[in-house]
Formats: structure tokens, C-alpha cells, sequence
């Protein structure tokens, strides 16, 4: 049984094909558009899982979509009934996409796909949470799911069993940790539902002056549950996310790309630690209603890794799994799982245990890729070759972009389409971001290590849970260490760590190591391979783009090395690029 | 025959430009009637009769959870509501 799964129209559209309860391809539109973000109809993605299973649409037996548009409708058209007149523009810009695609599922599929069977429409915060635990290792396992919003759910709680997910309760619409958090990151002067991991950074740099004053902002009760204080919100009515009342309490909002403050940097401060208390709260409560010591948490609240890393610290859970796209795209893998389980009540065969389902690219098609560009390029002769001469140019500080094997399902790079260089040069950051990333300077650097190694450089938790292995914890880094990996080691002294099996990803695995026997540190600087502004890079052409468009010294595809140097730097201007 | 081509195309795209502008105007009185005649007047009823469609003033409670007792049928997943 063929089922694909989608999620589109809001933000990060995606799409994964599964079969017979095992995936077989999951990617986000936004890495074949070239559109950051792109929510537009997956046709790309759904193309490629479709030629990824070597099948046409005929023989996909349902499409799943990740939530129910009528019910989200209703939610919009009771802000409207509730806000008038206030609501006004907000009704005018975006009703007519309602009526245009997004109450036409059903048509779009026929016109775009040619796709006339079942259409199964799974609530969003059922998509979340199925997309956690149905593909976590779990055979039981507490569900926690926060986001901005679905329908009208924006956290729930739940609890799986098998083949069963059940939620258990529910806070809706307008209270949302998801929009709280989205509402600082809009005041800090950053974009919604794009820059919240960029407040999690800055909170390292600030102190929590103001928790107290946030306090007045949301209801907070002893099981986590809360309500937010809306006279300090506009985003349920306006094109802002907060109110004048807001600015009164916290003063003026940031512009986007002025200077940042030390106000700014606490006010980033308080909602992490804000977000931290009511989110313990929340899985002691959770863990007390389900007597149940492993989490699947999903929603986009699960991407904020600095929480992430204290959850075992704060809270009764001692097992936890985040599926790598946590966010509004990875419901299209909840849709889709929870079909097959729930739905048409098909045992439970799959865990996902690494990020590689996009699409890749043979060593003939790059060799023709390159022959065919007159790109001047070396192809080392062996693993060993290639390993030793790669692990040489990056203890020599030269940036390395990284295209191997299948691209990465979800927002971070995790060794498939990564930026590599040295964590022991103490000037890398400020290399990488004068010659590569252009982004602003207090974002963190990620450390990838070798998954054995992690606990002698990291002080993590004993067992290292394998959301690490996606990026998605952020632990200390040893202090006898941070020094000597000063380029992955926050302010705060921590790092947004990656761990990496060889079983995963053996060649990404290998080059850690080779990189260790030279510096005597097995970690590598892993960063996206993207030009700030643009998507992470899916092809060949767009990795040698973002090479020639950089100040990427080489590129290395398979065995194939390019040298930036060794071929003509016409092609693209970065800056041009550089945007967010 | 160059001329005649390029006329056409001219002529294609400026009704083209006609056509949308006439879509806009005709999406711009609707909306304005949808929201005004259609939103506006429910809401206004509904304020007077003391009807709220958001949960936006809050009392506060022992607990904001709302429990989820029923579970959905099989059948609820093939609708968009």
C-alpha cells in the first residue's frame, strides 16, 4: 500500500511517500523551488518521491493531507467574527488563497498531480504527534505536540500504544506557546516562523531581567497549562504579532537589522527560560497522567534545541525522540504514518534512525554534471585517499562544502548538504561568516562528533538520546574543552551538537574521524550548506553555485574535489543572495 | 507579418492586464460585501446576544487543559472537518 503524505499552504510545504509502512522519501518543497520556506502546493516533492519509489500517481493507494481545512477555516472565520472591524486587512489578504487552493485540496490534486482517488485529511496536532511516535523506536510513549497552531489545537497531550495514538487534552487557539515565542521573535526584531532559532541563540548572550514582567503576559497553572494575556497580542486580529500594550510593558520593538542591545539579548533570555519553566511543567503533568517514562515531542516548539537539552534534567522522562522535521513540514509524515496505523490499522514496522530520504545523485551524473559545466575538478582514486586529503584541508582551515548520499529531511544539514571546516580554530566563526554564511554573528556554530566521543567533549545526558543525532539537543561543552573548540562553543558554553553513527552516515562518520587522528579532536564544524537567505542546496548545480557564489574553498561530491580557485568566479554574486 | 505578431501580442496582454484588473475589482466588492454585510452584521449580533467565537478573556482557572474524551471515527478522516 502506497500512501503519500502532504503538508502545504501555510509554511514549509513537504511531501513523503511511505509503502506498506516503511518510508521511502520525504523532502520540503523549498529544496527544488529555491524558495526559502515555500508553502506553495509540493509538486516538486511529491514528483520526486513518486520517481523515488519508481512508481506514477495510479498507484498511490491514498494521499494524506496533515490537517482538516474546513476546521482550520472555521478557526480563521471566528477570528474575523470575533475581531470585526479590527480584522479587516488580515481578511483581505488572505481570504481569497482560501478559496483559491486551500479549500480546493481535492481539485489541485486532480489538476496538478491527476491524482482522483481517497484523500484522508488527518487533524494537524494528530500529524504532529503521529509523526513523532509512529516512526520513533517506542512501543509506548508519552505525546507532546506545540506549535503556532493547527486547526484550533496549538498543544496537545497524548499517549501512544502500538498502533494506537490518543490525544488526551488540549489547549486552543488563541493560546499558543508557539505564537508567545513567535511574538518575542517578532518584537526582537526577527521574522516569524523563520527566525524563532535565532532568539534561542541570542538567549545565551542576555540575562532573564525580564521573566517577571513576561509573567504578566501568560497564565501559567502547576501542570503547565496556560493562558495567554491578549490585551499584549495583536496576531489573532492584526498583521502584528504583538500590541501597543506590549511595547508599553517591554518597550519599543527592535527594527529588523539594527543594532541588538543588551535588552534585546535579555528579553531573548527571559522567553527561553519562560518557555523552559512551562514546558517542564508541562511533561511533569504529562508524565504524571500517562506513568510513561519515554516522550515523542513534535510541533515546531520541539525544534528549540536549548530546551530540548534539559528536558531529562527537569523532568521524569528518560527517553525521548524528535523526528528530525518537528515542524509544520514534517506533518505530512504524521499524515501519512497515522493513515497506515490508526486509519487502516497496520502494525507498526519502521523507526526513522537517520535524516536521509531526499534525492541523490549518482557519481555519473555529477561527472557529466561537471564535464558537461567545464568545471576543473580531481576525483580521489580512494575512501583512504579522500578521507586523508579532506581531513588535511580542513585542519588547514579551508571551508569544505559537503554533497554525499541522500539530502536530509528536514531543517538542518546533518552531513549529506553540509558546510564543513576546523572547531579548533579559534577565528573560523568569523571566517565562515565573512566568506560563507554573511549571518549575524551571535548565531552559534554546530559541533558534529562522533556519536562514542560525544560524552568525553559534551556533558549530555549518560545515554545520548537520539534527537542529537538530528541536531535537536544543545548540552555543555566539557570547560576543559572549550577552548579548544572555540568555534563550536557558544557564549553560554554550550553547543547544538550532532552525533553521528557510522551505520547512519559511514563516509560523514569516517571524515570526523580522519579529522580527529589529525587535531586530536573528533568534531567537525557542521553548518548548512546555503548562501543566508536561500535554502540548504539539493543538487549539484546548486552546491557549485553556492561555492562559486561564496569564498567555499571545495566542494567535494562523491570523490569528486572542486577548488573554487581553479575555476572562474563569474557566475554568481553572494551578496546578491544574501538576504533573509 | 512582424507587426501584425507583434499587435497581437500587444493586444493579448493588455486584455490580459484588463481581464485581472476586472478579477481584482470584481475580489475587491466581494470581499468588501463578505466582510462588511456578511461578517460584520453576525458579529455585531452576536456582540449584542453575547456570543463569543474566541476564547479571548479568559478567567482564570485550576487548569487550561481541556480534556479530550472522544476519539475520532475511522470515517471523520476522509472529511475536511
Amino acid at each position: 500500500m502506497y500512501i503519500l503524505g502532504i503538508s502545504c499552504f501555510y509554511h514549509d510545504s513537504g511531501a513523503c511517500l511511505i509503502k506498506d509502512g516503511q518510508l521511502v522519501a520525504a523532502a520540503l518543497e523549498e529544496r527544488f523551488s529555491r524558495k526559502k520556506h515555500d508553502f506553495s502546493f509540493p509538486h516538486a516533492a511529491i514528483a520526486f518521491c513518486l520517481e523515488e519509489a519508481g512508481i506514477d500517481i495510479s498507484a498511490v493507494d491514498h494521499v494524506a493531507f496533515y490537517e482538516k481545512p474546513v476546521l482550520k477555516f472555521d478557526r480563521i472565520l471566528s477570528q474575523h467574527l470575533e475581531m470585526f472591524p479590527r480584522s479587516f486587512l488580515p481578511f483581505f489578504l488572505a481570504l481569497p488563497s482560501w478559496f483559491n487552493e486551500k479549500l480546493r485540496l481535492r481539485h489541485i490534486l486532480r489538476k496538478k498531480i491527476g491524482y482522483r482517488k481517497n484523500v484522508l485529511y488527518i487533524p494537524h496536532h494528530l500529524s504532529h504527534a503521529a509523526s513523532a511516535f509512529y516512526v520513533s523506536p517506542f512501543e509506548e510513549a508519552a505525546v507532546l505536540t506545540l506549535d503556532g497552531a493547527g486547526e484550533w489545537q496549538t498543544s496537545t497531550l497524548g499517549i501512544g500504544r502500538g498502533q494506537q495514538l490518543q490525544q488526551l487534552a488540549e489547549i486552543n487557539f488563541p493560546h499558543s506557546l508557539g505564537l508567545l515565542y513567535s511574538a518575542v521573535t517578532a518584537y526582537l526584531g526577527f521574522k516569524v516562523n523563520n527566525d524563532e532559532y535565532k532568539v534561542m541563540g541570542l538567549a545565551g548572550y542576555g540575562k532573564p531581567r525580564y521573566l517577571e514582567k513576561l509573567r504578566k503576559v501568560i497564565d501559567v497553572k502547576d501542570d503547565g497549562s496556560f493562558a495567554l494575556n491578549l490585551e499584549y497580542f495583536s496576531f489573532h486580529y492584526g498583521m502584528r504579532m504583538f500590541s501597543k500594550k506590549f511595547e508599553e510593558e517591554f518597550g519599543p520593538a527592535r527594527k529588523p537589522e539594527t543594532e541588538i542591545s543588551q535588552d534585546h539579548q535579555d528579553m531573548a533570555a527571559s522567553m527561553q527560560v519562560l518557555l523552559e519553566e512551562i514546558i517542564f511543567k508541562i511533561c511533569r503533568h504529562l508524565y504524571e497522567i500517562t506513568k510513561v517514562d519515554k516522550l515523542c515531542f513534535a510541533g515546531g516548539v520541539a525544534l528549540n534545541s536549548l530546551l530540548n537539552g534539559k528536558l531529562f534534567k527537569h523532568t521524569p522522562f528518560k527517553e525521548i525522540y524528535i523526528q528530525p522535521e518537528a515542524g509544520d513540514g514534517g506533518g505530512c509524515l504524521g499524515a501519512a504514518f497515522y493513515a497506515y496505523h490508526a486509519v487502516f490499522d497496520q502494525p507498526r514496522s519502521f523507526v526513522m534512525e537517520h535524516a536521509y530520504w531526499g534525492p541523490q545523485y549518482t557519481r555519473a551524473e555529477m561527472k557529466q554534471f561537471l564535464d558537461d559545466s567545464g568545471i576543473k575538478y580531481k576525483e580521489y582514486a580512494d575512501e583512504n585517499s579522500l578521507l586523508a586529503g579532506v581531513a588535511k584541508l580542513i585542519k588547514d582551515s579551508f571551508v569544505i562544502g559537503w554533497l554525499q548520499g541522500r539530502m536530509e529531511w528536514g531543517p538542518r544539514a546533518l552531513g549529506a548538504r553540509s558546510i564543513l571546516s576546523n572547531p579548533t580554530n579559534p577565528k573560523m566563526q568569523e571566517i565562515l561568516n565573512v566568506k560563507v554564511k554573511h549571518r549575524e554573528p551571535f548565531r552559534p556554530f554546530a559541533p558534529a562528533v562522533t556519536a562514542e566521543k560525544a560524552n568525553e567533549y559534551f556533558q549530555g545526558d549518560e545515554v545520548v538520546p537520539m534527537p542529537a543525532d538530528f541536531m535537536l539537543m544543545v548540552y555543555p561543552v566539557r570547560p576543559d574543552h572549550r577552548d579548544k573548540i572555540p568555534a563550536v562553543t557558544h557564549v553560554d558554553g554550550t553547543g547544538r551538537l550532532q552525533t553521528v553513527r557510522r551505520k547512519q552516515n559511514p563516509r560523514y562518520y569516517d571524515m570526523i574521524k580522519a579529522f580527529g587522528e589529525l587535531s586530536g579532536y573528533p568534531i567537525l564544524i557542521n553548518t548548512s550548506f546555503n548562501i543566508r537567505g536561500e535554502p540548504i542546496v539539493c543538487t549539484p548545480r546548486d552546491a557549485y553555485r553556492c561555492m562559486m557564489g561564496t569564498g567555499i574553498d571545495y566542494l567535494l561530491m562523491d570523490k569528486f574535489l572542486i577548488a573554487r580557485a581553479d575555476n572562474p568566479n563569474d557566475m554568481w554574486d553572494s551578496e546578491q543572495y544574501a538576504h533573509d | 507579418m512582424g507587426m501584425v505578431k507583434e499587435f497581437l501580442k500587444s493586444l493579448r496582454e493588455g486584455m490580459k492586464q484588463f481581464a485581472d484588473m476586472v478579477a481584482d475589482s470584481v475580489n475587491l466588492l466581494l470581499l468588501l460585501a463578505v466582510y462588511f454585510v456578511g461578517i460584520g452584521l453576525v458579529s455585531i449580533v452576536a456582540k449584542l446576544s453575547g456570543k463569543h467565537f474566541l476564547d479571548i478573556g479568559r478567567q482564570s482557572r485550576q487548569s487550561y487543559w481541556q480534556k479530550i474524551e472522544k476519539r475520532p471515527e475511522r470515517n471523520s478522516f476522509y472529511r475536511m472537518f
